[in-house]
């Protein structure tokens, strides 16, 4: 198998990791995991795209890398201001 | 598979390896430990992998946009960072919400 694409496998678990702390634990730490998994979900797509030689796709991840930013403010903003 | 090829896979493995032990150290502590963990993530792991694309240069396309990936998440990791601790630090001392009460209703 491409080793690229095996990279690609091993940042999705790392994703699933992400997932099950977002799940299990309290909401601050549940953020952080959004954070770290939103990190991971961009570079993911990235090393997907190098993978099968589309350089398109790292349109997608470069979308996802600058929109989770103002994303995760707005959302601690809303946490931080009703909490 | 060419030499840059084979040379590509040091800086891919190394990312992934960063970004899957940041993954697994939000499994320990507190919220400030894991805090902690996202730093290697948002700091280390792009730069590398854009090493891996940068070398093996299937194209110039994917490189530039690499580039650019690399350095919107080493910009917006530590400001997360730090606004992520501010807000944990207000809901705990400010506001008085104990950790254990702070995620669910």
């Amino acid at each position: 198998m491409n080793p690229w694409l095996l990279a690609v496998i091993a940042l999705e678990l790392g994703l699933v990791i992400c997932t099950l702390v977002a799940l299990r634990g309290t909401l601050p730490e549940g953020i952080v995991a959004m954070e770290v998994a939103s990190c991971a979900g961009a570079l993911a797509i990235a090393i997907l795209a190098e993978a099968v030689g589309r350089p398109a796709w790292f349109d997608l991840a470069l979308a996802l890398a600058l929109m989770s930013l103002p994303g995760a403010l707005v959302f601690l903003t809303f946490v931080e201001r009703w909490r | 598979m060419t030499p840059r090829e084979i040379i590509a896979l040091v800086p891919l493995g190394l990312g992934t390896l960063v970004l899957l032990l940041s993954c697994a150290g939000l499994l320990i502590g507190d919220v400030y430990d894991r805090l902690h963990f996202a730093g290697p993530a948002a700091v280390f792991a792009p730069w590398l992998l854009l090493a891996a694309v940068a070398v093996r240069f299937s194209s110039s396309e994917a490189v530039i946009k690499m580039a650019l990936l690399a350095f919107a998440i080493t910009f917006s990791g530590p400001i997360l960072t730090h606004a992520t601790a501010r807000m944990v630090h207000r809901l705990r001392h400010e506001k008085g919400i104990p950790e254990n009460a702070a995620g669910h209703e």
